[in-house]
């Protein structure tokens, strides 16, 4: 099948998607925004009641929103591991996905952030981390990464973007409102597909995806530094970066395997994305799986075959009181994907979109476990009367938080793929060395 | 008969009508219950020879006690016959100092001492409160000298009885030196019969940037002379100099180390570098194209 | 009248302008300008902070002047007192949980009740040992985590080893309290319970208190500049708490004063978990030849103090 072809059925495709909403589709936004704004309402119980409504308190000064955080940056791995690793080895199999997942890298940027600023006790004071910052401390490292990691992100996307701007101005055989063509036109750069535009756009792209994988990591060793500077136990662990990093990826790879599903169901896109998709990052979801428990046997091993006392007593926490969460998160998490996807008669794309799952909601219990845990045993004995004192629970605050940040993750994906196509039209076409021709 | 009308009927009820208005005009209530006062007050000879008179006022609230400051305190001297000597107000410590002039005339008693009361006659809501002590009379004086090299104090206690010296035997004397918040004691032993005590001080006592040293030689409460003391300063200390010099360049301090420094800026300089270059190209990309359209046009 | 009867009424009357609330340090010279304030007074009381730390009612207008000139703000507290490193000791031999110095700090710094700067904790450190109360303020590290962690220079260390908190800058991410492995910060989770009086806010007392900002024992700064130990330190009835000048090498507890190098020599002084290489400023003397058991820091508390050390108390008896 010839270029033009392909894209002639990629923008039939879409065509009912870009032209008209369904009912269903706005149903689904109106339960996502009842979600919304369940968190709105939580958000304004925490800025009236103060932060004593959240689970938080003396010791376990940092709960869920750091844990949403963390896992929501973790995501953005996606983009920077399919889209750019991927790029630069020129793999083909990427085309169809590599869209999903820059835009899953940006959205998911946009919202980590705001789970730490719900952690932060004096909103009206955020700008003090930008006009006072205090270079020695790691979350200023961070706000100045994550502000570097979005924009380059942005950039990158948008590179992206610019070709399927210009077929969408270009085309005619979808009915476009006005104000999106005007749009359309104004973004796409009077890109027009000569080879000097090709290669600056390629040029660009190519640095980007360079650029977005070393910024990636850069970012991510930071957030997990944050934690590993400290010294609180559990925390105080010198492989913390590199296990960040892998969980990272491995919550992202997870997370690209449940949209190519989601995806593929709404859209209909069985035709390009394939089964060779789903065991190409199953596999891809499997060997990131392996690093990150051996990643993690390593560090758990190493604190339980020391003796130091705050350790083994951190360890003592993790089987008692966290039993099933550890279970969950470092067995379950970890074997499943590996069992799925290793075990040929397993790999069905149902099969491994369900290890999918299953690997990111583990990520998110793992994410959790190391927070909270160390928080409960400091090196002086927490000695207090009062039991939200003693340990960690999460209030319905924290909870609609966490459900509005889902909720908005999907809303901004739904509003996007409603704008541009999920799939790249130019990327599929793979349009080499020729001139665009305005389709009659 | 008449009088006592009147002040029923028209001052009492003025009086409360302004203590009234008075409760109206505050912002906060008022304590209305009686204050019972703990006062308490100490004597004072210092080192040029003035004697100070120290009267402390406090109310003890859930045994902490809470100084009262605004009173008159009345000072006198004398048992029989009150010798007036002044009277002061409480300061925001609770404290009134009350100094006496040098060369005043203080009314002694049979056994050489003399006995200081304060007073204090009470207001509506505050009860009287009075103390007294009886003391008497004694010089201290110190000598400080190196004696073989050896930092030798030398102290010499003596009553003026009849313009004769007569030393004072056997009392304990204390020689501090004068810290930040209490003094440090160096020596303490009795005075012997000649009234005098030699003790000597260690070399190892930091003093300022200088090595100066505040040295004191005191009479610590003593039940018949009260608080005597004799300052003086030397040169006596090891010299001190604290650096800590918070320009460093540590975590913890102002100004980063200067590795972090230039890492953070080479790293941002290389990723923002790329972006704007990336930006820049995108612009190009939007006049090559304008500049391929007019052509076009032609 | 007299010379030196006009110096004292003149003295008394200096004096009860002062006593309005202001601390005669300030150095007043204008004894008629004093008094026309006082005579302009606005009629208005509000409630007033000296820089004692207690609270009087003054009329407003005394207030407004002189609070703004006493209150040290961000830049004068940076600045530590000149030639001083300051020092605190706990003695372990004497404490039993009296909890005094808890009490003073509150009272001094207008805290709640659960909000405690300095903790008492009930410790045992192995199996065998005896048990022994620990009371534990901010050790003002000399290489504080807690500073280096802060993203906006809230929290600082000056010369003097004072280790203050600035809650007009504290943004309330609480790095610092992640930071600090003696668990020494505590929050303010929800508006002050205690009525926080209305003065100039100052990095030395942290009063008025914010929501949503971070504190911690600052050493009482703003007695140490006019040379006035700490509360708890003069609040102990046991002298436990002994502070002092590490330069002039002296720290008293309030009744008995003692050459620091001596002290730690002769008690044999040590610092709290010197592995983690915080440096702290608080050393501790072991808890030996003490003249009472350590339940009796139990006895005649309230039922709720009581039971915070109960599951501790439990778990050391259950481990033999």
């Amino acid at each position: 099948m010839n270029d033009i072809a392909i894209q002639d059925k990629l923008l039939a495709k879409f065509k009912p998607h870009l032209e008209s909403t369904t009912i269903r589709w706005y149903l689904v936004l109106i339960i996502l925004v009842a979600i919304f704004g369940w968190g709105i309402s939580g958000l304004v119980t925490q800025i009236t009641g103060g932060h004593i409504v959240t689970g938080m308190r003396d010791n376990v000064v940092w709960g869920v929103y750091i844990v949403n955080f963390i896992f929501f940056m973790g995501l953005s791995y996606a983009g920077a591991l399919v889209s750019g690793v991927l790029h630069l080895f020129n793999s083909n199999w990427r085309k169809p996905i590599i869209r999903m997942a820059e835009l899953v890298t940006v959205i998911s940027l946009i919202i980590g952030p705001f789970f730490i600023f719900f952690c932060i006790g004096r909103l009206d004071r955020l700008h003090y981390l930008f006009i006072h910052p205090r270079i020695q401390s790691p979350i200023s490292w961070d706000v100045i990464g994550i502000t570097t990691d979005l924009i380059g992100c942005f950039i990158y996307l948008y590179l992206s973007f610019i070709e399927d701007f210009a077929i969408l101005r270009d085309q005619t055989s979808i009915n476009l409102p006005k104000w999106r063509q005007k749009i359309y036109k104004y973004l796409a750069l009077g890109y027009t597909g000569t080879p000097r535009q090709k290669k600056i756009i390629h040029q660009s792209r190519s640095l980007m995806s360079a650029m977005i994988i070393a910024i990636a990591i850069i970012v991510y060793s930071v957030l997990a530094w944050i934690f590993g500077v400290t010294l609180q136990p559990g925390w105080d662990s010198t492989i913390f970066g590199p296990y960040f990093v892998i969980a990272a990826i491995f919550s992202g790879s997870g997370l690209m395997i449940i949209l190519m599903w989601l995806f593929r169901r709404i859209y209909h896109l069985e035709e390009f994305i394939t089964k060779k998709h789903f065991v190409n990052m199953g596999v891809l979801l499997m060997v990131v799986a392996s690093f990150y428990g051996y990643f993690t046997f390593c560090d758990y091993l190493t604190k339980w075959y020391g003796s130091v006392k705050i350790n083994a007593e951190l360890i003592d926490k993790l089987f008692a009181e966290f039993n099933w969460m550890f279970i969950f998160a470092n067995y379950i998490g970890i074997i499943i994907p590996i069992v799925i996807i290793g075990i040929p008669q397993f790999r069905t794309i149902r099969n491994i979109s369900i290890g999918a799952v299953i690997a990111v909601v583990a990520l998110w219990v793992n994410r959790y476990i190391i927070v909270i845990p160390t928080l409960e045993t400091p090196f002086l004995p927490i000695q207090d009367s009062r039991a939200d004192w003693l340990s960690y629970s999460p209030t319905w605050v924290e909870w609609s938080l966490t459900a509005a940040g889902i909720a908005i993750f999907i809303i901004m994906f739904k509003l996007v793929s409603k704008f541009i196509p999920i799939i790249s039209f130019s990327e599929m076409s793979g349009v080499e060395d020729r001139e665009l021709k305005i389709l009659e | 008969m008449n009088k006592l009308m009147i002040v029923k009927k028209f001052i009492i009820p003025i009086v409360l009508i302004i203590s009234g208005f008075s409760v109206v005009g505050q912002e906060a209530p008022v304590e209305e219950e009686t204050v019972e006062p703990v006062m308490e007050m100490t004597y004072l000879k210092d080192t040029e020879g003035n004697i100070n008179l120290s009267s402390s006022m406090v109310n003890y609230v859930n045994r902490m006690p809470v100084p009262l400051p605004g009173l008159e305190i009345v000072f006198h001297a004398g048992e029989d016959s009150l010798v007036n000597l002044g009277s002061v107000t409480t300061d925001e410590d609770g404290w009134a100092i009350m100094e006496l002039d040098d060369g005043i005339s203080l009314p002694v008693g049979m056994d050489g001492s003399v006995r200081y009361f304060a007073e204090y006659t009470g207001s509506e809501n505050i009860l009287p409160a009075d103390y007294e002590v009886y003391v008497t009379d004694v010089n201290l004086d110190m000598e400080l000298s190196l004696v073989d090299s050896v930092k030798t104090v030398s102290l010499r206690a003596y009553s003026i009885i009849d313009g004769e010296e007569v030393p004072v035997p056997d009392e304990d004397v204390y020689v501090y030196v004068k810290r930040m918040f209490k003094d440090l004691p160096l020596g303490e032993d009795f005075l012997d019969e000649n009234g005098e005590y030699i003790t000597e001080i260690p070399d190892d006592i930091p003093g300022d940037a200088d090595g100066n040293i505040e040295i004191i030689a005191r009479f610590n409460d003593h039940y018949l002379f009260g608080t005597v003391e004799d300052r003086q300063t030397i040169q006596w200390g090891v010299p001190t100099q604290y650096d800590f010099a918070v320009s460093q360049r540590t975590l913890w301090t102002q100004i980063a180390p200067l590795w972090m420094i230039i890492t953070l800026s080479v790293l941002l300089a290389g990723v923002w570098g790329h972006y704007i270059f990336v930006i820049i190209q995108l612009f190009r990309l939007r006049k090559i194209a304008r500049k391929e359209e007019s052509t076009s046009l032609v | 009248m007299s010379e030196k009867e006009k110096s004292e009424s003149r003295r008394k009357f200096l004096k009860t302008g002062i006593t309005a609330g202001i601390s005669a340090a300030a150095g007043l010279t204008g004894g008629g300008v004093l008094a026309s304030k006082a005579m302009a007074g606005t009629g208005k009381k509000v409630k007033a902070l000296t820089t004692d730390g207690k609270v009087v009612e003054v009329d407003e207008a005394m207030i407004e002047e002189k609070a703004t000139k006493e209150a040290i703000g961000r830049t004068e507290s940076m600045e530590g007192l000149p030639n001083r490193k300051f020092v605190m000791v706990v003695d372990l031999a004497k404490c039993k949980n009296a909890r005094a110095c808890v009490d003073a700090c509150q009272e001094g710094h207008f805290l709640a009740k659960d909000h405690e700067w300095i903790k008492i904790y009930y410790m045992k450190d192995a199996p065998k040992t005896a048990p022994y109360w620990f009371p534990r303020p901010c050790f003002h590290c000399d290489s504080p985590m807690c500073v280096s962690v802060c993203p906006v220079g809230a929290t600082y260390k000056r010369s003097d080893g004072i280790v203050l908190v600035d809650t007009d800058r504290c943004i309330g991410c609480k790095f610092c309290m992640t930071g600090c492995p003696y668990s020494a910060r505590v929050f303010h989770w929800k508006e002050p319970e205690v009525e926080q009086p209305d003065v100039e806010y100052s990095p030395e007392t942290n009063v008025p208190a914010v929501e949503g900002t971070v504190g911690k024992c600052v050493w009482c700064a703003d007695n140490l500049r006019k040379n006035k130990l700490p509360r708890c330190v003069s609040a102990c009835p046991m002298g436990v708490l002994y502070f002092g000048d590490m330069v002039e090498d002296s720290v008293t507890n309030g009744e008995e004063t003692v050459r620091l190098s001596q002290l730690l020599e002769d008690r044999a002084g040590y610092r709290f978990k010197e592995e983690l290489g915080t440096n702290p400023g608080v050393y501790y003397l072991p808890p030996s030849n003490r003249s009472f058991t350590v339940e009796s820091g139990f006895e005649g508390q309230d039922e709720e103090i009581q039971k915070r050390y109960e599951k501790h108390v439990n778990k050391y008896k259950s481990k033999k």
